[in-house]
């Protein structure tokens, strides 16, 4: 049995256990990994230098973790944060287009015709509709959640997440004969 | 050939809510818990606790021992109320002594090292590890 995030934090924070730190590193690596790449718009390399600075800053601040929130969310409340520091120094972010997908898009693309189908449906969102997309749906997050982690009011979450399933519903109609 | 369901708004939800859900596949690991343990900060080690522990005991100690020496005669702990003011008294302008000064100087410095760890290791920093964050 594999013991819950909260005693193994409890851990590192007792006796600064770091088997009980690769533990939880290990469980959230995909989790914020995949985070960062959907804000740097598939940039692994990026993405990957942002989690590791990710989880060292949690690792330094682990006795502040009060556990409103999930681990995982709060973890992802640091990338964010880790994100929109690095976006800041690069003058030049590159707009979303054909040639930065979402590399996890791309390799699923062709999983199925509703998966390449929905990949460029979400690529016709705004940015906010698809960060909405991806924490609710493919992380998993609540609606509270999101509005914690990026900072934006409860009303705000709902409105991007209706908005964005409106406009994948109107770009997917045709799996939706009767719509 | 899709399934009949498909055609009922709400199964068309379930159907898009399930597609988005399961297209993110996990990220394998490849060695990336490694990178981030690698670039931890060094474990705390108990020697800068002796060290301060120490330095504590042997300048509070000497500061005492000076302050006592300095301050209080052998009459001033006769016991009357006015020997008792008359040693204070002194122990207030010896204050302006150097040597005394000293001596409190160097108990101050031991008690600031004993009850704040972190003027310790601001004084001597630990060697900085790379990141390898190197875009930042």
């Amino acid at each position: 049995m594999t013991p819950p995030d909260i005693e193994l934090i409890a851990r590192v924070i007792a006796s600064d256990d770091r088997a009980a730190f690769a533990e939880l590193v290990h469980r959230h690596q995909s989790s914020v990994r995949h985070f960062l790449r959907h804000l740097s718009r598939g940039d692994a390399g990026l993405a990957d230098d942002l989690a590791q600075e990710t989880f060292i800053q949690a690792y330094r601040s682990l006795a502040r973790f009060r556990g409103d929130a999930g681990f995982s969310t709060w973890l992802l409340g640091i990338a964010h944060n880790y994100w929109r520091n690095a976006r800041r120094r690069q003058r030049d972010h590159p707009p979303l287009d054909e040639k930065t997908t979402d590399e996890n898009a791309a390799a699923t693309a062709h999983a199925s015709d509703l998966r390449h189908d929905l990949a460029v449906a979400l690529r016709e969102l705004s940015e906010d509709e698809q960060l909405a997309i991806h924490l609710g749906y493919q992380q998993g997050k609540s609606h509270r959640e999101i509005a914690a982690l990026l900072d934006w009011p409860l009303g705000t979450v709902k409105t991007h997440l209706a908005r964005a399933k409106e406009k994948l519903r109107q770009h997917l109609a045709a799996w939706n004969p009767q719509t | 050939m899709e399934p009949a369901d498909l055609n009922s708004p709400s199964s068309h939800d379930r159907r898009l809510e399930q597609a988005l859900s399961q297209s993110l596949a996990p990220l394998a690991d490849d060695g990336f818990s490694a990178r981030v343990l690698a670039a931890l900060p060094e474990k705390k080690s108990a020697a800068p606790s002796i060290l301060r522990y120490g330095l504590c005991l042997a300048g509070a100690t000497l500061g005492a021992t000076l302050a006592v020496k300095q301050a209080v005669s052998p009459e001033g702990l006769s016991g009357t109320t006015v020997q008792l003011n008359e040693a204070l008294a002194n122990a207030s302008v010896l204050v302006t002594d150097p040597r005394a000064f000293t001596a409190l100087l160097i108990t101050g410095v031991s008690l600031l090292f004993a009850l704040k760890p972190g003027v310790l290791a601001a004084l001597i920093p630990p060697a900085k590890k790379p990141t390898g964050a190197g875009r930042l």
